[in-house]
């Protein structure tokens, strides 16, 4: 899983890409070799804050793109102002006791608005 | 939100001295991660269901909204969905496949200095429709557009009269102006 970010500001806008590397696999999709479904694996959620001031929370399903990508924009982000993307992703993982559940994963990434 | 009461009474008493700016930013929720993911509208199995947890089956046509897709595709593997909603103190935007199982693909919510002007890819199950739901205070709006797909811009269905000519071909004739 890995999350590109760049904040630019064009004129008077901030704009602020998002490029996840991450499968979007809805879990309703089948092999077409073995006629399994193939397991959920997608990014779930998003939160993207400018000095810590929340701008966008985005939940989201498998049926985006693979390698979900995004453009935001933001009013009046100065360069410098620091960006930061706190995301989840969601799979659906086989326990010890062999029942079904669902992993996340977090992390988070920063990039700093460009003039 | 379990908390969002107590969140916004503490953030009240704390920022009582501060500028006016500065409290209405400290105004906006503060989601946990992970937390809320609405899974009841993104496990929808139609575009019906989908409208009615968004409280937008009586959704007025959205005229201040600009819902950017492409016309015809030639892939159905990504792609680009844009939505720019120029209605004031627009909050949040979902955006819709109705013709895929799931249709409800993703769903933002805007605060601070955030504009409503997003772009984004999805996949298509086909032929579809791409709806977008915006809300706005207590006013929503939805806009929908079909994406048709380049192989079957060309195909169009035979005129009756051919039916009965078995043992002859024809060729289709592409009806113009429809796209």
């Amino acid at each position: 899983m890995n999350l590109s970010l760049s904040a630019k500001l064009v004129k008077e806008v901030t704009e602020i890409r998002l490029a996840f590397t991450h499968p979007s696999e809805d879990g309703q999709r089948q092999d077409p070799k073995t006629g399994r479904f193939i397991p959920y694996n997608f990014v779930k959620q998003f939160q993207i804050k400018a000095d810590d001031r929340p701008l966008f929370a985005s939940d989201l399903g498998g049926g985006l793109a693979n390698n979900p990508q995004f453009l935001f924009k933001a009013k009046g982000l100065k360069p410098g102002t620091r960006i930061s993307v706190d995301w989840v992703t969601s799979t659906e993982v086989v326990n010890d006791k062999g029942r079904k559940e669902e992993k996340e994963e977090k992390g988070r990434a920063e990039a700093v608005v460009q003039g | 939100m379990k908390n969002i009461s107590h969140t916004r009474r503490s953030l009240l008493r704390a920022s009582a001295a501060l500028p006016l700016a500065w409290l209405a930013a400290a105004l906006e929720p503060v989601r946990a991660l992970a937390a809320d993911w609405p899974i009841g509208l993104f496990k929808s199995p139609s575009t019906q269901e989908a409208l009615k947890r968004l409280q937008a089956t009586k959704a007025e046509p959205g005229k201040q909204i600009l819902l950017e897709v492409p016309e015809v595709s030639d892939r159905t593997d990504s792609v680009p969905v844009r939505v720019m909603s120029l209605v004031p103190s627009t909050e949040q935007i979902t955006i819709l496949v109705d013709q895929a199982l799931r249709p409800v693909v993703a769903q933002f919510n805007f605060s601070g200095d955030a504009v409503a002007d997003v772009t984004t890819y999805v996949k298509l199950p086909g032929v579809s429709h791409v709806r977008a739901v915006v809300k706005a205070g207590s006013s929503i709006y939805v806009v929908a557009h079909e994406i048709k797909l380049a192989q079957e811009g060309c195909a169009a269905p035979l005129p009756q009269a051919d039916k009965a000519q078995s043992g002859k071909t024809r060729p289709h004739h592409a009806k113009a102006g429809k796209a």
